[in-house]
């Protein structure tokens, strides 16, 4: 691949995390409008803006004593602020050889000096700057480069923020769009694999817990059904797996109309007996530290039956 | 100390436990946040208790109050500590035991074991005059 193939590819890569922000041909935003302001009074700059470089265009999403909204990128200063990570400063373009036939520098605004920081994006592409102009040439102190670095970092945040927004409504719609369903699931059922990682348990509890809490199961109910399958899969993980997170475990979740909940947890282990299992509330075993698990199931759920050598076990809890 | 949900891959809802220690004179109060069961809070927890005990600190109040989850495995490292803790002259007492852990405690008796107090003043106070180990 020749390098020139690869800068089309970054620069497309780039474009698309543009679009990701959806903030080109925006409205002006007064967030983004006080960053201008204040890097134009940090700087002590008649001009300031926040620029977003497209494919053609260089677009300001704020400016400050700027009169276009948008210019060609052929012209921008920022598309060369872009191309590095650090603040870009000019302090006399008329003195710079890429610069000084550019049409801002002969022409109107009279640009002479620049000072850009790059706007990165999370994925590393630099979007735009935040940039600072002025008509005739100087510097930038210590102090006020690192203002406006730190001003940068601002600009940053509020496109990020922005940005979460819309994938957080995104997500949240898809959800809502899912739970609507609920209500209409006269019975849900749920056939799962589920890996034989501790990790998997709390998806599989609070997705089951939330949909007894639509069904408007009362709370202590709820709770014994969540601490049962709990205890279910981690039993057999711990026991039908061997705790080999490689193995899998099938459960079917079944919340009828009617009100009842039936879950099944089948494991492929070899299975147990039943009748071996020790009584938890025996004196010896009292203070064992294990042991407790089949029967806090029994002691939290209305049914339940071990089938297949123990190897599937099928619980039952009816709401009241 | 494990915690933090960065480190594990799945889907991971609710971050591993955490403990946050406070010592009032020989009482060491453990402040448990999160899910206290199989594979999460179990291991943090003992693993912090067996440092105690090995640095000589005996006598210990676990404050429940924003330990949002418990199973099995949960109870079965306070009865383990418990009794270890009660074997070095020591010993294990709970303060704000949640709804949901008494629930389970109820099941499985251990209500009557364990000395539980609804105020952290009540539990701290009722080691005083114990000699420590």
């Amino acid at each position: 691949m020749t390098a020139n193939t690869d800068e089309q590819r970054d620069e497309a890569a780039r474009l698309e995390t543009l679009r990701k922000y959806r903030i080109l041909d925006t409205e002006p935003e007064i967030a983004f409008d006080d960053l201008a302001l204040l890097a134009s009074h940090i700087c002590e700059t008649p001009m300031a803006a926040i620029t977003l470089v497209d494919k053609d265009r260089q677009w300001f999403k704020s400016r400050i004593g700027l009169a276009v909204p948008e210019t060609p990128r052929s012209i921008s200063f920022c598309s060369h602020a872009i191309a590095g990570r650090g603040i870009v400063i000019v302090p006399d373009a008329s003195k710079d050889e890429r610069l000084r036939d550019n049409p801002q520098v002969t022409g109107d605004p009279h640009i002479r000096f620049y000072a850009g920081a790059p706007l990165i994006a999370r994925e590393g592409h630099a979007l735009g700057t935040l940039c600072v102009v002025d008509r005739r040439p100087r510097r930038l102190t210590a102090a006020q480069t690192e203002a406006l670095g730190a001003l940068q970092r601002q600009v940053e945040a509020q496109l990020e923020l922005r940005r979460r927004l819309f994938e957080l409504r995104a997500a949240n719609a898809n959800i809502e769009k899912l739970a609507g369903l609920m209500p209409f699931c006269s019975t849900c059922e749920f056939t799962m694999t589920i890996p034989a990682d501790p990790a998997a348990i709390p998806a599989l509890t609070e997705g089951v817990t939330a949909m007894l809490t639509q069904k408007h199961w009362p709370e202590e109910q709820i709770m014994s059904v969540g601490l049962a399958l709990q205890e279910a899969v981690a039993n057999g993980i711990r026991h039908g797996c061997r705790g080999d997170a490689s193995k899998q475990l099938q459960c079917t979740v079944n919340i009828s109309g009617a009100g009842e909940v039936i879950i099944t947890v089948r494991d492929p282990g070899t299975g147990f007996d039943l009748a071996g299992v020790a009584n938890p509330l025996a004196p010896e075993n009292m203070l064992k530290p294990s042991g407790r698990g089949i029967f806090l199931i029994n002691g939290l759920m209305d049914d339940v039956q071990f089938t297949d050598g123990g190897r599937e076990l099928q619980m039952k809890k009816r709401k009241t | 100390m494990r915690n933090g949900d960065g480190a594990r891959s799945g889907p991971r809802i609710i971050p591993y436990m955490i403990v946050g220690e406070r010592r009032i004179g020989d009482v060491t109060v453990l402040d448990l946040k999160g899910r206290l069961v199989f594979d999460e809070g179990d291991a943090v927890l003992r693993e912090h208790i067996n440092a105690l005990v090995e640095g000589g600190r005996t006598h210990i109040v676990l404050n429940l109050l924003d330990v949002t989850y418990v199973d099995s495995c949960g109870i079965g490292v306070l009865v383990s500590k418990f009794v270890s803790l009660r074997r070095k002259g020591g010993d294990l007492r709970l303060v704000h035991v949640t709804p949901r852990s008494r629930r389970l405690m109820e099941i499985t008796k251990l209500m009557d074991v364990f000395r539980i107090f609804e105020s952290e003043a009540e539990a701290i106070a009722s080691f005083s005059g114990e000699p420590a180990a």
